[in-house]
C-alpha cells in the first residue's frame, strides 16, 4: 500500500529527530573532549606531549580527537539507555556550550594571567 | 613575513569573519517568527565552511610561523598575556566552533521547512540559541585576536 502524504511527513520528522539528536550527542561529546584534554594536558604530565608526538601540535591533536570524539558520540546516541527529543538534546548542547566556554576563559585567566606575571 | 604566510593569516581572518557573520545571521533569521530561508542556509552555510577554512589556514600559520616568530616577540614584549591568555584561550574556544555549527547545520539540513512548523517551536527556539552561543564565542574570539594582534605591534 502506497503511504499517504501525512505518513510520510511523520517518517521525514522522525528521521530529523534521529540526525539532530545524534549530532547533538555527537557535539556533545566533542566539546567534553577539547574541554577535558585542555584541562588535563596542563596538569597530567605526557598528554601533551603525546599529542603533540601523534599530531605534530597539541592543538591539532585536541582538533582531531574532538572529530573522533563526534563521530563516537553520534553513533553513541543510537545506544543509550533513554530516549530524549532533539530539542532536549539542542539545549543540553547550548548549556555545555556556555559552562565550558566560561570554564576555558576562567582557566586561561588563571593559568595564563598567572603565568605571564610570576 | 613569507607571503605564503600572509595568506594564510589573511584567509584565517577573513574565514573566521565571514563564520561569525554567518552564525549572527542564522541566530537573527531562526529568531524571527516568519521564515528567512535564504539568510539561513546562507548564513549556516558561509558560519560552517568559514569556520573549517579558518581552523585548516589558522593550523598552517601558527603552527608553521606564530610559534617560531611572533610567540617569541609577544612573550618578551610588554603584554605577555597577550599569548598566555588571550592566544590560548583564542586557540581553545575556537575549536568548539567548527563542532557546534555542524550540530545547526544537520539540524536546518535534515529539518528543512519542517522548523517553520508549529510542533517544532521549541526545536527552532533552542537551535537560535544555539546559533547565538556560536555567534558570541566567534565574537570573542576574534576580540581576542585582536588583542594578540595588538601585542605584537
Amino acid at each position: 500500500m502506497k503511504p499517504d502524504a501525512s505518513s510520510s511527513l511523520e517518517q521525514n520528522h522522525a528521521n530529523a529527530e534521529r540526525w539532530v539528536a545524534a549530532a547533538a550527542c555527537g557535539a556533545l561529546f566533542a566539546l567534553w573532549a577539547i574541554t577535558a584534554f585542555t584541562i588535563s594536558g596542563e596538569f597530567v604530565g605526557g598528554i601533551k606531549g603525546w599529542l603533540r608526538a601523534v599530531f605534530g601540535h597539541h592543538w591539532v591533536g585536541k582538533g582531531a580527537l574532538a572529530g573522533i570524539a563526534f563521530l563516537l558520540g553520534s553513533g553513541a546516541s543510537y545506544l543509550l539507555p533513554f530516549q530524549r527529543g532533539d530539542t532536549w538534546w539542542v539545549r543540553f548542547v547550548v548549556w555545555h556550550t556556555v559552562l565550558f566556554l566560561i570554564l576555558l576563559l576562567g582557566f586561561f585567566a588563571w593559568m595564563g594571567l598567572g603565568n605571564a606575571y610570576h | 613575513m613569507d607571503p605564503f604566510f600572509a595568506f594564510a593569516l589573511a584567509l584565517h581572518v577573513a574565514a573566521g569573519l565571514a563564520g561569525c557573520g554567518g552564525a549572527y545571521a542564522a541566530w537573527f533569521a531562526l529568531s524571527g517568527s516568519t521564515p528567512a530561508w535564504r539568510t539561513l542556509w546562507w548564513g549556516t552555510a558561509f558560519a560552517l565552511v568559514g569556520f573549517f577554512m579558518s581552523y585548516a589556514s589558522g593550523a598552517v600559520y601558527y603552527l608553521s610561523y606564530y610559534g617560531k616568530a611572533v610567540k617569541p616577540v609577544i612573550l618578551q614584549g610588554r603584554f605577555p598575556w597577550a599569548h598566555a591568555f588571550a592566544m590560548e584561550a583564542k586557540e581553545h574556544l575556537f575549536l568548539f566552533l567548527p563542532f557546534v555549527t555542524l550540530l545547526l547545520a544537520v539540524a536546518i539540513w535534515r529539518y528543512n521547512k519542517l522548523l517553520w512548523d508549529s510542533r517544532n517551536i521549541a526545536l527552532r527556539e533552542a537551535l537560535a540559541a544555539l546559533a547565538g552561543v556560536v555567534a558570541a564565542i566567534a565574537f570573542i574570539v576574534v576580540l581576542l585576536g585582536v588583542l594578540v594582534s595588538g601585542a605584537v605591534r
